[in-house]
């Protein structure tokens, strides 16, 4: 039962975040300045979440957490890869393709 | 025949246009799924409740925390806080639709809100920028295409369980990586947008480096503020040259 109320929780606060913005009775609007802010949320926040995956090294469970600038390490060498790959071609998928592939042969040595 | 040809009608339809553009996102989320899936059983949920939760939290961050959580004990009150902090860049991508959503009706604001992701926000944003307007049907399908994908990993996680070895052997971590990359990069047009990444990067690395437990929502925050005010000192600085 306890696992119960818990997913009903977790659900409502993840669909309370996307929500919250939604609602009319929200009383507040969005002007042009603050519609220029919002503008940059997705290269701010995409940026976010890809940053820590090449910039710093982490164990799951790691108590300190480093930075790596480190050539040998494959996250940060084929993450600079990925982005010079991604400058030139533009196109999401084959930067992808190319970027794993990348990775993954930098993993072997 | 039916009504009359459209026009400069679009060569694919937007629906379609979806899928394809969610299609590799999609892809690099399944091992994630498989993971999730998997972790859910060994935290001790029956399986209906593990895919339960795939169905309706729908947030692969804040599920795996919280499956840790489950696993070490965690109270009810802490695994909450910490979806709540996870998920909270979603508030963001929020206000970046409100205007679109309140033209909306009701069941599909819902709708909306309910595949929000940040693969999702990512695809659609993309399409903004190439299309100029905001399509309610694309955002739409894409969401639940990747919703789909979710759970059917998830299930093929809780089904199989511990299916997967090393994680980073494959590249899985990695993919993510590169996914947002590669949507991030071209999108890298301007001064003001070089500075919101750069800055934004540098936050996010800080916030890591201290386990601040806010990090992406701050970063996002701090490297908006960055490019905003980038953009504003390029137009005082235009409008006194003229």
């Amino acid at each position: 039962m306890m696992t119960w109320i818990m997913i009903g929780l977790m659900a409502a606060v993840t669909f309370y975040n996307r929500y919250a913005f939604f609602s009319p009775h929200l009383k507040f609007s969005i002007g042009p300045r603050l519609q220029s802010l919002l503008s940059y949320t997705a290269p701010a926040v995409l940026t976010a979440l890809w940053v820590p995956i090449v910039f710093v090294r982490d164990a799951p469970h790691a108590e300190s957490k480093a930075l790596n600038l480190d050539l040998d390490n494959p996250y940060f060498l084929a993450g600079l890869i990925t982005v010079a790959i991604s400058a030139l071609v533009r196109k999401p998928l084959v930067t992808v393709v190319a970027g794993v592939a990348v990775f993954i042969g930098l993993s072997q040595f | 025949m039916p009504t009359a040809r459209k026009p400069d009608s679009d060569r694919v339809s937007p629906r379609y246009q979806a899928i394809v553009d969610i299609a590799p996102l999609s892809l690099a989320v399944i091992p994630w799924g498989l993971l999730t899936g998997s972790l859910a059983i060994e935290a001790g949920l029956s399986p209906w409740q593990a895919q339960c939760m795939s169905l309706l939290v729908f947030a692969g961050a804040a599920q795996l925390a919280s499956l840790n959580m489950v696993q070490i004990g965690s109270p009810l009150a802490a695994i909450l806080s910490t979806t709540f902090v996870i998920s909270s860049r979603h508030l963001l991508y929020s206000a970046v639709y409100r205007n679109f959503a309140l033209q909306l009706k009701r069941h599909q604001r819902y709708l909306l809100a309910f595949v929000l992701t940040d693969e999702m926000f990512a695809v659609v944003e993309e399409y903004r920028k190439q299309h100029g307007r905001f399509h309610y049907p694309y955002a739409v399908t894409a969401g639940f295409t990747f919703w789909l994908v979710w759970n059917l990993a998830s299930l093929a996680g809780i089904v199989l369980g511990q299916v997967l070895g090393d994680m980073q052997a494959w590249g899985f971590e990695f993919a993510v990586a590169a996914i947002f990359i590669a949507m991030v990069v071209p999108a890298v047009r301007s001064l003001a947008i070089l500075v919101t990444v750069t800055a934004s990067g540098v936050m996010m690395v800080i916030a890591e480096l201290h386990s601040l437990p806010n990090g992406i929502l701050i970063a996002g925050l701090v490297g908006m503020t960055a490019g905003f005010t980038t953009e504003q000192l390029q137009n005082l600085r235009q409008r006194a040259s003229s």
